[in-house]
């Protein structure tokens, strides 16, 4: 079973998310509105507020979507129905949790139903952890099977989809919603229905097979 | 096939150098077409919201003529309805009032029902055999009356009494000739213009021509003047001694001024019936109360005396015999 990256493959040079990243976000301004505060503004009818909530959040997210799936129709379709959800939901939002949280949960559970519909079986195996060998993990992704050569700054993206596509798909999860989502350890056992120690067993074992894979980036 | 397990042990969630990598390599972003997309669809679905309305001109009702259009129409639905209804009214008959069809007389029973079968009724059903046939055409059927009858089944449902009925129970009661002016003006209702036509010669037509207000109106070419020619021979005697004994009662003192003025007292009856009734009190030998009707009459009519004439020297009371 190869993944498709055909659309991803024929995307070019990206501009980089105006976005910061969510860790760095998080860090960087205490006087800046949490995700909450934003959303919260929104449902109260304040649109800019989603403006800002959007530019922070939608590089991560997409980015999330599109290594899972790794097909770039897909995941602009996944895309717009996760913020179109976000915006519906926005009357019965509460801030329980964190945003991102909320947010990613969304990602997840359209990301598992575009599977169901699609039969693929990624997700089935949630609970095989790194220690086992994953079959799915020695099957080589559609994009790195590409007999086209990818120039310039598109090859740093193909070898990450590669690396990933190695993963297991519960340690993918789990890197993605780490790296990209910046979700915490409790947050990402949460989301995927898995304890704290075994999310953070993903987690190595995903950062220890990326570092070998992509040990030249550094 | 082999695979580099990593080490699970190494303690590096967290890999600075590795994340600043992935950082600079992994820059995908969501197409700017999808961003305005959803950007718009997040707008448009704060915007769905009802507005705070800032113009005081949105709350004010733009057609502010409504409520005059809607009180000039219903006006003229109320006009048009009272129209109506006013001529329901007029052109309803008066149930009090004789019918006068001018269709012929109903058929013989057997042409009856040899009608009825032609138009394949039988009694049954109509033509389009929904109701059971109405006798639509059963007023038209109905047997018109001769006028004579007509005459005097219509007189006691007359709205005004016959005169003749009046005049009768004036005769029979005196007293109450007295209360009668009163009711008999009440009664008498829109009859007070004077007829237009003078007596009939013919009883029927004489109770009939009164009642000008029933419809029915005698021919100008049968009625004549009120001294017929059909008077009996020996009435001129009759007539001498009548003025004889009128002029009696009129000479006797105060007898004229008391018929003046229970004539003022009492409304005018129409000329007709007067003379009919001044006629019926010479008849009857009443001389008393002749003499009062006649100096009525002649004060309420002055111009109608020559209908008068059959009374002896010109309707005067003959002059009290000399003693």
């Amino acid at each position: 079973m190869g993944l498709d990256n055909a659309g991803c493959a024929g995307r070019e040079a990206l501009a980089y998310s105006q976005a910061m990243p969510p860790r760095a976000f998080a860090d960087a301004d205490p006087d800046d509105p949490g995700d909450e505060a934003l959303m919260l503004a929104y449902a109260a009818g304040d649109a800019a507020a989603f403006d800002a909530l959007y530019a922070r959040r939608k590089g991560g997210v997409y980015r999330y979507l599109v290594r899972h799936c790794g097909n770039a129709g897909a995941a602009d379709e996944l895309f717009q129905d996760v913020w179109m959800n976000v915006i519906r939901a926005r009357a019965t939002y509460a801030p329980n949790a964190k945003f991102a949280t909320w947010l990613y949960r969304i990602a997840h559970n359209r990301l598992v139903d575009h599977w169901r519909t699609h039969a693929r079986a990624e997700f089935v195996a949630t609970d095989v952890d790194g220690d086992e060998p994953d079959p799915l993990a020695f099957v080589a992704g559609a994009r790195g099977d590409e007999p086209e050569v990818r120039a310039g700054a598109r090859e740093q993206g193909q070898r990450i989809d590669v690396a990933l596509s190695r993963l297991p798909p519960a340690q993918r999860e789990a890197f993605l919603l780490h790296q990209e989502g910046g979700l915490e350890l409790a947050d990402i056992a949460a989301l995927t229905g898995a304890g704290i120690e075994t999310v953070k067993s993903r987690l190595r074992y995903a950062l220890a097979k990326l570092r070998l894979e992509l040990a030249d980036l550094r | 096939m082999t695979t580099d397990r990593p080490d699970p042990s190494s303690d590096s969630l967290r890999d600075p150098r590795f994340d600043a990598a992935w950082r600079e390599a992994s820059r995908e972003a969501p197409p700017a077409a999808l961003d305005a997309a959803i950007l718009a669809a997040a707008r448009r679905a704060v915007g769905a919201g009802p507005q705070p309305v800032a113009v005081r001109e949105a709350t004010r009702p733009e057609r502010w003529w409504w409520p005059l259009a809607a009180a000039a129409s219903i006006g003229a639905v109320a006009v048009g309805i009272l129209q109506v209804s006013g001529l329901d009214q007029a052109r309803a008959p008066d149930p009090k009032r004789a019918i006068v069809s001018d269709m012929p007389a109903e058929p013989p029973p057997a042409a009856q029902g040899s009608q009825d079968k032609a138009a394949g009724r039988d009694g049954r059903m109509d033509f389009y055999g929904i109701m059971p046939s109405l006798p639509n055409d059963a007023v038209r059927r109905a047997p018109a009356p001769p006028v004579s009858a007509m005459a005097e089944n219509a007189a006691p449902t007359s709205p005004d009494p016959a005169p003749a009925n009046v005049m009768a129970k004036l005769v029979a009661d005196p007293s109450a000739a007295e209360a009668a002016p009163a009711t008999e003006a009440t009664r008498a209702g829109g009859q007070r213009n004077p007829p237009t036509a003078p007596p009939a010669t013919t009883p029927a037509l004489a109770a009939i021509a009164p009642r000008a207000g029933s419809g029915i109106s005698a021919s100008p070419d049968s009625v004549q003047p009120f001294p017929a020619d059909a008077t009996p021979a020996g009435a001129a005697e009759r007539d001498g001694a009548r003025a004889k004994a009128l002029g009696k009662v009129m000479s006797a003192p105060g007898a004229a001024a008391r018929a003046e003025a229970q004539a003022k007292e009492r409304a005018p009856l129409p000329v007709a019936e007067w003379i009919v009734l001044i006629r019926k009190l010479r008849a009857e030998g009443r001389t008393e109360a002749l003499a009062r009707e006649v100096a009525a009459f002649r004060a309420a009519y002055p111009d109608q005396e020559h209908l008068l004439v059959d009374l002896p020297s010109g309707g005067e009371p003959p002059p009290p015999p000399a003693r």
